[in-house]
């Protein structure tokens, strides 16, 4: 493995898409200062429902960003014919996708919130301070995963990868909860109405688990998918 | 430099691509591939550069596995696709983004490729450029970047008239002893004068592989009228001037090769053909 190799293939992804970075940092800022200031009467940053949406599409915005970034199909042959392994590849992907683009996105929302509630106390008789959003180190290892699934499917898709992860993923969740109600229906001796009625996902939670158990699950979540995205990697025709 | 030996690939189980093929492809030389549209001239480089795998037989590229994409063989394999990739960049910063992947990349060389294609500004936009400049500026960075191998897929489509006679040039001045250079095309008679070597394609196996020394040594091109010769002929076409043949060699008189009917004579005669350049590929 050469960190030449690394270096260079990061020095290209900026010089290539770092303008358009540039300009998704600026308009993320602007989004969550808007979004500060007009929430900001309600409740406090962070709390409320529609802020959380946004958060969260944005943040579905900036995977797809990334994992376009990295893997774009339509340049496969390209991409795959630099002339570097197949693992300092992995590696500069993974620095661009978990670090690179997740500061990215927390720094504008850190400045972007900082900003909106400084815009909010110029313009109005509150004195509002800001206090960092609670950010569960769990909710960080879910975001993870998700990108680590993001990242595997980006390179097994050929097209559209982003949309058929996320329906690939409603499919594979409905799917289990069938699979869950055909099993309390045997085990239980109920029909498959009465079963599906006593299925709650809400109930399905990371919190339901021993703590230890659910970080091994997603720890192993998580290595299993990189390891496959190495591996696709190497094996991938263009 | 690059081996195939027994190579069966198929998109699908009836879509059988290639069965059996065997080529060997050697430095110094610059070849060019031949077939009909589908004969799977571009799965063949594709194979050639590790991008796509053969379910049997072995693809060995500069010593390697072509399939493991081993960093040795990338840095000295260049592959110029026809569907090119040009990205939202100047020419001045692709080459700043892709040229440090290249320990051999000359810089003077590119200025200077760029300079007889007659593209002077490098702050032009990729993406601002016509198909033909595109094609220019990638063929001039695939030159530059003094890989051992280079493997280009239609390089000339999009290239008007005197860019094709500046493409012949600047591949004959990039041209080594140790260098493979090898192009697959449908416009034989852009390569005319620039191929010294001959591989033709068809139905899933090498017809032909051979140098155009060989080839003018075991046949004939002319022009004759219908009864004008006495040696075996291949290959008949009329014209005004009379008929264009293919002829065996017989009397050992060296012709001017024509690889466009080369081609015709090779397709029509497969089994003759195989006698006369007799040897496995």
């Amino acid at each position: 493995m050469n960190a030449e190799n690394i270096i260079n293939l990061l020095k290209r992804h900026i010089i290539e898409v770092g303008r358009k970075d540039i300009l998704r940092f600026v308009t993320f800022i602007f989004v969550f200062a808007l979004c500060t200031m007009a929430f900001l009467p309600i409740e406090i940053p962070m709390q409320t429902a529609p802020l959380s949406i946004i958060v969260l599409v944005l943040m579905y915005q900036i995977t797809a960003a990334a994992i376009y970034a990295t893997y774009p199909t339509n340049r496969g042959m390209h991409y795959l014919m630099i002339p570097v392994s197949a693992t300092e590849k992995f590696i500069s992907n993974s620095i661009l996708i978990y670090i690179y683009y997740n500061a990215l996105y927390l720094g504008a929302l850190f400045i972007g919130q900082i900003l909106g509630i400084g815009i909010f106390n110029l313009i109005s008789n509150y004195q509002c301070v800001y206090t960092l959003p609670n950010i569960v180190p769990g909710m960080i290892i879910i975001i993870l995963v998700q990108e680590a699934v993001m990242m595997f499917s980006s390179i097994y898709f050929r097209k559209n990868a982003f949309i058929k992860t996320i329906l690939a993923t409603f499919i594979l969740c409905i799917a289990i909860m069938i699979f869950n109600t055909i099993f309390i229906s045997v085990f239980h001796q109920m029909n498959f109405l009465e079963a599906a009625s006593c299925v709650n996902i809400s109930n399905v939670t990371i919190d339901s688990i021993p703590d230890w158990l659910g970080f091994l699950i997603i720890t192993i979540i998580f290595i299993f998918f990189n390891f496959m995205t190495w591996l696709r990697l190497r094996e991938t025709e263009a | 430099m690059i081996q195939l030996q027994d190579i069966h690939f198929a998109y699908r189980k009836d879509r059988v691509i290639f069965n059996e093929l065997n080529l060997s492809l050697t430095n110094g030389h610059i070849y060019g591939l031949f077939g009909k549209n589908g004969a799977g001239k571009t799965t063949l480089l594709k194979i050639m550069a590790g991008l796509r795998f053969a379910q049997e037989g072995t693809v060995t590229t500069l010593g390697e596995n072509a399939a493991l994409r081993k960093t040795s063989m990338l840095k000295d394999i260049y592959f110029l696709s026809e569907e090119m990739y040009a990205p939202a960049l100047t020419i001045k910063k692709y080459v700043q983004c892709y040229a440090p992947f290249y320990e051999n990349f000359n810089h003077d060389q590119f200025d200077e490729y760029l300079h007889l294609f007659e593209i002077t500004d490098q702050s032009q936009k990729l993406t601002a450029l016509s198909l033909g400049q595109k094609k220019k500026v990638l063929i001039s960075f695939a030159l530059a970047t003094n890989t051992k191998i280079l493997l280009m897929d239609e390089p000339t489509n999009g290239l008007d008239i005197p860019s094709k006679t500046s493409f012949r040039k600047i591949m004959s001045m990039a041209a080594s002893d140790d260098r493979l250079i090898f192009i697959s095309t449908h416009q034989v008679r852009d390569l005319h004068s620039l191929i010294d070597a001959v591989v033709i394609l068809d139905n899933g196996s090498i017809l032909l592989n051979a140098t155009t020394d060989e080839i003018v040594e075991k046949l004939c091109f002319k022009v004759t009228d219908a009864n004008g010769t006495d040696e075996p002929i291949l290959y008949c076409e009329d014209n005004l001037q009379g008929s264009t043949v293919v002829t065996e060699n017989v009397h050992h008189i060296e012709t001017k090769l024509d690889i466009e009917l080369l081609f015709n004579a090779v397709m029509m005669n497969k089994q003759r053909i195989n006698e006369l350049f007799n040897r496995k590929f």
